[in-house]
């Protein structure tokens, strides 16, 4: 069950909850918001759509991918087209009824990837080092590619190191910007593709009792933030979204919520809500009051 | 003489790779497989016949390892 435990002048409460065992099944891979619904995908390569408490979600199979495909990141554009890549080079654009409809493929590898408006947003390869982290492209035209502002990729001692240390992942946009920040970061890059602002989640995430707490997920909304802090369970080497925080227009965290069992993803939020996918498949909706 | 040379040359590479990775043994959160994958994967790249074929293998363990860390580390 969520619990409240902690209030900034703020309350977040959990205004309802749902069972939703068919939501996602497996570990989730990517995740899509447009035109009011929410996608996910998971690593069995099942297709969810969301639409709110008031709409049955709807599951579909991938099929037509490559046998050697393993599908990674979901983009749902303007146009309402939904694309994974099926592999590091090749995008491929999933129809309503979750079959690989196009594939395109890629001069150079991508390893991440999200939607922005009309375009598709991914992490280039190779990764360089203090160059953007990101890049933006018309999903047919991969030769459009520029780079995204915003994150910039980091040198590290070893080539592992520095694979691992720049995986980058972004959450839900709002108007045209999108929330972006490295797996083991404290910092979130909000980018609108020419220039970024950060929010540092340092203080944020160091009153969590887990000195490698982390960022799960982060939702923009109007005037308002949303961040799913992650941290590993005791006896458990998972790490789930343990603390969910909110950050008003002054952008200062007013209020946080502990969650138990934790969140996996947000679903969808606006400046009074907040949607979240939990550990036991079950949609909770926390909402914010003075 | 030659042949000898030769060996020594063809072998540099897989040295090479070894230096790299093994000197760098500082720990990653991606937890011990892909880390062992990605080297088990250098060493076999540094055999290539070619340096291009090397480059592109390598690259492609690279992105191996890079999905194996991020299903690890990013998989919800």
């Amino acid at each position: 069950m969520v619990s409240l435990i902690f209030v900034l002048g703020l309350t977040l409460t959990i205004a309802r909850h749902t069972a939703a065992p068919a939501l996602a099944d497996g570990v989730i891979v990517g995740r899509a918001v447009c035109r009011g619904s929410t996608w996910l995908l998971t690593d069995r390569r099942l297709l969810t759509r969301w639409s709110g408490f008031d709409a049955a979600p709807t599951r579909v199979s991938i099929t037509g991918l490559r046998s050697d495909d393993r599908p990674w990141g979901l983009a749902c554009l303007d146009d309402g087209s939904v694309w994974t890549l099926g592999s590091p080079r090749a995008l491929v654009r999933l129809d309503g009824v979750g079959r690989a409809a196009e594939r395109v493929e890629l001069p150079l590898p991508r390893t991440a990837l999200f939607g922005i408006g009309d375009r598709v947003l991914f992490q280039q390869f190779p990764l360089v080092a203090g160059a953007a982290a990101l890049a933006v492209a018309a999903a047919r035209y991969p030769s459009t590619s520029r780079p995204w502002a915003g994150l910039v990729s980091r040198g590290e001692s070893s080539r592992e190191l520095e694979l691992t240390r720049n995986l980058a992942t972004c959450g839900i946009a709002f108007a045209g910007r999108m929330p972006c920040w490295f797996a083991d970061g404290r910092h979130v890059s909000v980018s609108d593709g020419i220039s970024d602002r950060v929010i540092d989640l340092s203080t944020t995430l160091a009153s969590i009792d887990d000195h490698e707490a982390t960022i799960h997920d982060v939702a923009l909304a109007p005037q308002a933030e949303w961040i799913l802090a992650a941290a590993r369970r005791p006896a458990s080497r998972q790490r789930t979204g343990v603390r969910l925080f909110y950050r008003g227009s002054d952008d200062e965290v007013t209020g946080a919520l502990d969650l138990s069992p934790g969140a996996r993803v947000i679903l969808s939020a606006d400046e009074r809500r907040c949607v979240l996918l939990d550990s036991d498949d079950r949609v909770v909706e926390v909402t914010v009051r003075p | 003489m030659r042949t000898r040379m030769r060996h020594v040359l063809r072998l540099a590479p897989v040295a090479l790779a070894a230096v790299f990775v093994l000197g760098h043994s500082a720990p990653v959160r991606a937890g011990f497989t892909c880390a062992e994958d990605l080297r088990g994967c250098y060493f076999r790249a540094a055999l290539a016949d070619t340096w291009s074929s090397m480059w592109a293998m390598g690259i492609d363990c690279e992105l191996d390892f890079t999905d194996c860390a991020r299903r690890a580390i990013l998989g919800q």
